[in-house]
């Protein structure tokens, strides 16, 4: 496990000090995660003008690979939401 | 103690009714909008407007539908928040402000610190000296329908004025202070129990009907909050220790205009939640639950099932004193414990390791949105309807016109049903809003938020379901 800078304890990139031992270190904030696309992500969003060749290219790599996901997640949500409406059109339906 | 009108009952139990209508209306209204049909709204419309003479516990669907069907709202508002997975534009929405030039603050802030003060002493002089009808008596009037009512809507619609409102900051100004250090540990818990306990007060005695009693209740909190500001300062007492303005600086921040480095800014609705500075610790948090809960305490205790059950435990030798501070505190505990599960779930499904106070602070302010929404559900019509009363005694304090009320007209319904959607709305937009702000993957900030939304729609359908009730006194108080 790599600590980089030390974090300031109560702000909201502390990490939490009963974390486990494992997980992703930020090198320069020093927040941990607990997926390594999750800290590549944290790396572009918040330290983007930092960044060397290999995070630069591991924050795109976690960036399509989570819209794929995030394509998935809308299709779920479509079809929740479809169910949604017309059970409610049904049961409104039979009950009015 | 001779038996006097209790304006406030019959106008509730009125408003009660209407607010019921609006929300089912606008339930029916936001489904078929938000989902793109017109075939719910029009029979919804059509009950809404035939209900008028009707009790209230008429509903035009069974409850479980209604109950659901709002539930469903607050979920299907969830999905639709979801779509938004554009950083950029979340972020937007959040930093869009626009500066604002008031000409003559100074001298509005000054109207304002006197406006308070008189508005003061005109409450405890005519409570104390003034008709004895609460209808007639301009304290009782400005207090519940200027102030509490109108002005607390204000707070939230427009912006918080209460710093140069409040006529006892004003006045400590002028008096000496030890500034003695305040206790940290104490956090903001002393205006939790503060809050509860003001609700407390106005749910068991009749401070809407006795003048003489608001007013000698309005000498007590004068008498608390100057030695307050004696002992520790304004700043502090105000900023930390008094319930009162910690409404409305809560209530403030899901408001459109706001102070910011001595200039007044605009932004959008809501987007005030957002700031991480707002709820800075667990007492914090406690409080923001505890306003949200105390909206719908008020509600409960003058519903039937209320009614039932204190008369039961009664019955089995309960001490009747114990039961409303008993409910008030066992409802506050299960509000918050909710809160706190769905922290503690979120903060799994997010996989984080953000530590779940920090969470617990960041996402109890989309909470005030929902408050602020039924904020405006309880008392619009209320507002409305007393008002001519209301200008009648400023007209003449000591000897008022006889009171007047307005008639609402049906259409009027569609106005708090925009108020009550928008609460809801907000809440899932800034929840959405601080989870991206929070969480580098978007996936998992949509995740930390599903138990969260569980457990608005548990508040949703608590607090339809005593709408939904016909109201009745709260039994064993006097």
């Amino acid at each position: 496990m790599s600590t980089g800078s030390t974090p300031v304890a109560g702000t909201d990139t502390a990490p939490d000090a009963r974390g486990p031992a494992e997980g992703f270190d930020c090198s320069y904030c020093g927040r941990r995660f607990a997926r390594e696309a999750y800290r590549d992500l944290h790396l572009g969003q918040e330290h983007e003008e930092r960044l060397d060749d290999t995070e630069r290219e591991a924050y795109e790599a976690a960036h399509d690979a989570e819209a794929e996901e995030i394509r998935l997640f809308r299709l779920k949500a479509l079809a929740v939401l479809v169910l949604v409406y017309f059970g409610f059109l049904v049961v409104y339906a039979f009950t009015l | 103690m001779p038996t006097r009108s209790r304006p406030r009952s019959g106008s509730r139990s009125r408003s009660r009714s209407w607010s019921e209508r609006a929300v089912r209306t606008a339930l029916a209204a936001l489904f078929s909008l938000v989902l793109g049909g017109v075939v719910l709204v029009a029979p919804a419309l059509a009950h809404g407007g035939s209900l008028r003479s009707a009790p209230a516990r008429s509903l035009s669907v069974p409850l479980w539908l209604f109950l659901a069907t709002g539930g469903g709202v607050v979920g299907a508002s969830f999905l639709l928040a979801s779509f938004v997975t554009d950083r950029a534009f979340v972020r937007l929405v959040h930093d869009w402000r626009r500066v604002l030039s008031l000409p003559a603050a100074d001298a509005l802030v000054r109207v304002a610190n006197a406006v308070g003060v008189v508005g003061l002493l005109a409450v405890v002089g005519v409570g104390l000296f003034g008709p004895e009808r609460a209808l007639l008596n301009l304290g009782v009037l400005v207090v519940w329908v200027g102030w509490w009512a109108g002005f607390a809507m204000t707070t939230y619609l427009v912006g918080n004025t209460w710093p140069a409102l409040n006529p006892w900051r004003t006045i400590a100004r002028a008096l000496p202070t030890l500034d003695r250090p305040y206790p940290d540990r104490l956090g903001a818990w002393p205006s939790v129990v503060g809050l509860l306990g003001l609700v407390w007060l106005e749910v068991v005695s009749p401070l809407a009907d006795d003048p003489r009693l608001l007013a000698l209740v309005v000498l007590a909190y004068t008498a608390v909050t100057l030695a307050g500001c004696v002992a520790f300062g304004p700043d502090t007492w105000f900023g930390r220790v008094d319930p009162v303005s910690r409404v409305f600086r809560y209530y403030g921040a899901v408001a459109p205009l706001h102070r910011d480095g001595g200039r007044v800014k605009l932004r959008i609705p809501g987007t005030g939640l957002e700031d991480a500075d707002l709820v800075t610790n667990r007492s914090e948090v406690a409080f923001v639950v505890a306003l949200l809960w105390v909206t719908t305490y008020d509600g409960l205790v003058a519903t039937p099932p209320w009614r039932d059950v204190a008369t039961a435990l009664v019955g089995l030798g309960a001490p009747a004193v114990l039961l409303y501070p008993a409910a008030l505190l066992v409802g506050f505990g299960v509000f918050y414990g909710a809160f706190r599960l769905a922290i503690r779930s979120g903060r799994r499904r997010a996989e984080t390791y953000l530590p779940a106070p920090t969470l617990a602070r960041r996402f109890a302010p989309s909470l005030l949105a929902i408050a602020a929404g039924y904020h405006v559900a309880h008392y619009l019509g209320y507002l409305i309807e007393l008002s001519p009363t209301l200008l009648g005694a400023l007209s003449n304090p000591l000897a008022p016109p006889s009171p007047v009320a307005v008639v609402l007209p049906a259409w009027f319904q569609g106005v708090a049903l925009g108020f009550v959607l928008l609460g809801h709305l907000v809440a899932i937009w800034v929840a959405h809003a601080t989870s991206f702000e929070l969480f580098p993957g978007r996936i998992q900030a949509v995740r930390s938020q599903y138990a969260l939304t569980v457990v608005m729609v548990f508040y949703t359908m608590t607090s339809l379901l005593i709408v939904s009730r016909p109201y009745v006194a709260p039994p064993f108080v006097s």
